[in-house]
């Protein structure tokens, strides 16, 4: 596992609308093409990066509690969630609020140091 | 020789732009006159410029480039990111830069050994770290600035006594420079703050409250050792998982070196902020 690549990911995906309004339109097809990038290259990759299949796949199922148990930056986690949720899928912030804390909660406070 | 005129310790939450834009509601009142207040005293100090202490939120320095203490040194600054406009509601704006204040704080040898050993940069899209402070204490967006990046966000971090030594660097260093300036230092943080957590956003309540009078209690002391005892890693860590950047309030106090004027974590609708000012002018 590698937090830096979990984090590169998801700063990426909220970076831009247009990266977002990409992840959000097709998830799989997405993480598919960001892994694809990595495999044979040499970083630094501006848009590619390796991740394993337990970290693609909490990615695209949006697993707040996984990513946040595998020491995701809590921060760009909170942002990535909240731009796929809030600002593309206009689920009000309250409801994600509620949603995002009961998913990290059972966690504690993972380390996420790099 | 310039002169330190006042230094500011202040909140940059970026949530609160837009929730006071419309009004100001009572949860927000006193957040509100806080900075009115600090507005008010910023001007009648008349600054030349304005050294801003901040970290940036993973936007210009992220885990693939990651330095300590940087500084800015461009003529021009603009703010903010996509996802900032996009998803805090904040305004792109441009302000200043002040490269001959950012050129004698950096060090202007070729090797220098007394000072923070800056990285820096000459191109730098600031984030709501330095545009939120700014957007409350001087919207007019006037006076040139010199943003300095601490890493407060990615552990491992610097410890408090490289921030205290930062403040105290900050201090000697514009005091004696031949610029004739007369400087505000603003430094922005949290109090006690969880983001990403289980304890964020509990309408006005605390992650910490015990963490919030303690450290506040450090900065009203004026005693830059108290404040350093009091910032250990663990003890800043547990007070929420941003509050690591209380770190950069530490730089305020160790600049101005006694008790501030104004010392208030203040309650609103948000984590409570923090509010420290030190009046300058004529304390050298």
């Amino acid at each position: 596992m590698s937090r830096f690549d979990i984090n590169k990911f998801m700063m990426f995906v909220d970076g831009t609308t247009e990266a977002l309004n990409e992840f959000c339109n097709d998830r799989e097809g997405f993480v598919a093409r960001w892994v694809g990038v990595a495999e044979g290259s040499v970083r630094p990759l501006p848009d590619g990066g390796s991740l394993s299949a337990e970290e693609q796949a909490a990615l695209v199922g949006l697993d707040v509690g996984a990513l946040y148990e595998m020491g995701a930056h809590p921060y760009i986690l909170l942002h990535f969630a909240r731009a796929v949720e809030v600002d593309f899928n206009g689920i009000a912030f309250p409801e994600f609020d509620r949603a995002y804390k009961e998913a990290v909660t059972p966690h504690g406070y993972p380390n996420f140091a790099t | 020789m310039s002169e330190l005129v006042a230094v500011l310790g202040v909140p940059h939450n970026p949530l609160l732009k837009r929730a006071m834009q419309a009004g100001i509601d009572e949860d927000l009142r006193a957040t509100h006159e806080n900075f009115q207040d600090f507005r008010g005293r910023l001007e009648d100090a008349r600054p030349d410029v304005l050294v801003m202490v901040g970290s940036d939120h993973f936007r210009k320095f992220f885990y693939d480039n990651s330095p300590a203490f940087m500084i800015g040194k461009a003529s021009r600054f603009q703010g903010t990111h996509p996802n900032e406009i996009r998803t805090f509601g904040l305004d792109p704006m441009e302000v200043p830069g002040d490269v001959e204040m950012a050129t004698s704080l950096l060090g202007t040898k070729y090797l220098n050994s007394d000072s923070i050993d800056f990285g820096f940069s000459n191109e730098w899209l600031i984030d709501h770290g330095w545009t939120v402070p700014l957007w409350f204490l001087r919207p007019q967006y006037d006076i040139p600035i010199v943003p300095i990046h601490s890493n407060t966000n990615m552990p491992p971090l610097p410890g408090p006594r490289r921030f205290a030594a930062l403040g105290q660097y900050l201090r000697e260093t514009i005091v004696t420079d031949g610029a004739d300036k007369r400087v505000a230092i603003i430094a922005t943080g949290h109090l006690a703050t969880d983001i990403g957590g289980p304890r964020q956003f509990l309408g006005g309540d605390s992650p910490d409250p015990g963490f919030d009078a303690d450290a506040v209690a450090w900065m009203a002391s004026g005693d830059i050792d108290v404040a350093i005892e009091g910032c250990q890693f663990d003890r800043l860590a547990s007070a929420g998982n941003v509050t690591l950047q209380f770190l950069n309030l530490l730089v305020g106090l160790a600049a101005a070196n006694r008790v501030p004027d104004f010392a208030e974590g203040t309650a609103s609708r948000f984590a409570p902020g923090p509010f420290f000012y030190w009046d300058m002018k004529d304390k050298r």
